[in-house]
């Protein structure tokens, strides 16, 4: 749900031949977006952009990061938050 | 959708940012799009619809005079810690029927806050039970509504069968500070407490 995707050169070439809320999505991420900040921006169920996210990636018109870490980036990574948390507080 | 293979890029976009998660969870109306929206630096972006819409799966609304719409979907918040790491906030839904939503949504999270409304300690209770059942790190924290705490602390820790390592605070949603403070508490809890993903830790202890 957080995991990231981002439009392909194929996705953003190809948006005039897209419809409806596949277009909408593919304009959405021409930069790394959550999953969902898309479904908030659509308009859409999380479920629903789900699945649309999902055959955009088939079509190769979207591209995916996960957001698994390995154990000692994790803690690196909390650290880096709380740092940044505390510095805004 | 992890599992499905990378694509090239196209090459403008650059590197992902690192995002990581926190989960905002809790009974209905305790204050999650309050306190989400005191600390995003984007508008939250939060489904709302009126209550009246939707259906009469919950009949909490008069506890709750003032309110008259509700998250039906999630809200959605983020703040950037530095050019790399963006955290996003979730909050989710309070109706226990969203409920299947949380595994998705807690899957990968650095960790979860609870609200639980003082007044209201049996509409919070399923996502704590939830959070102690799947081993995500977690803290409580209660919105003092009226300004003080009707409850003793220790009285809220036993009604809602929260576990003596998982951290319990008080809270005002309306506060940044406060809110931060609730996360700090939450990311604290989530450094020291031993991981499910790594080995299966001995509980037993040897
Ligand atoms: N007095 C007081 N009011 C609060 C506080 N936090 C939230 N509220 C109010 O309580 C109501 C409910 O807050 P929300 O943030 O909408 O609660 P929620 O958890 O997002 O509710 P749902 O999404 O419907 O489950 C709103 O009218 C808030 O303005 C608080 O700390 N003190
Ligand atoms: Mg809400």
């Amino acid at each position: 749900m957080a995991a990231q995707v981002v439009a392909t050169r194929d996705g953003l070439d190809s948006t005039s031949r897209l419809h409806y809320e596949h277009r909408d999505i593919v304009e959405f991420c021409r930069e790394w977006v959550a999953i969902a900040e898309i479904s908030a921006h659509v308009g859409l169920h999380l479920g629903v952009t789900r699945v649309l996210v999902a055959d955009l990636i088939a079509l190769n018109f979207l591209t995916t990061r996960g957001l698994h870490l390995p154990e000692d980036r994790q803690r690196q990574i909390i650290e880096r938050v709380i740092r940044g948390l505390t510095a805004i507080r | 959708m992890d599992s499905l293979p990378f694509a090239d890029a196209a090459p403008d976009q650059g590197r992902p940012p690192v995002p990581v998660k926190i989960v905002i969870a809790g009974g209905f109306g305790v204050g999650k799009t309050t306190a989400v929206s005191q600390i995003s630096e984007v508008p939250v972006l939060t489904t709302e619809a009126p209550i009246t819409e939707v259906a009469a799966a919950f009949d909490r609304a008069e506890e709750v005079p003032s309110k008259t719409t509700t998250t039906v979907a999630l809200d959605f918040g983020r703040i950037t810690i530095d050019d790399e790491i963006k955290l996003y906030l979730f909050g989710t839904p309070g109706q226990d029927r969203f409920g299947f939503m949380w595994r998705d949504l807690t899957e990968g999270a650095l960790g979860a806050l609870v609200i639980v409304d003082a007044r209201r300690l049996d509409d919070c209770y399923p996502a704590v039970d939830y959070f102690e059942r799947t081993g995500i790190p977690f803290g409580v924290a209660v919105n003092l509504f009226d300004g003080l705490l009707t409850h003793d602390l220790d009285d809220v820790r036993w009604a809602l069968a929260i576990s003596d390592d998982t951290p319990l605070i008080t809270f005002d949603a309306r506060d940044r500070g406060s809110v931060l403070d609730a996360l700090l508490v939450v990311l604290r809890r989530s450094l020291t407490m031993p991981r499910r993903a790594g080995p299966p830790t001995d509980v037993t202890g040897s």
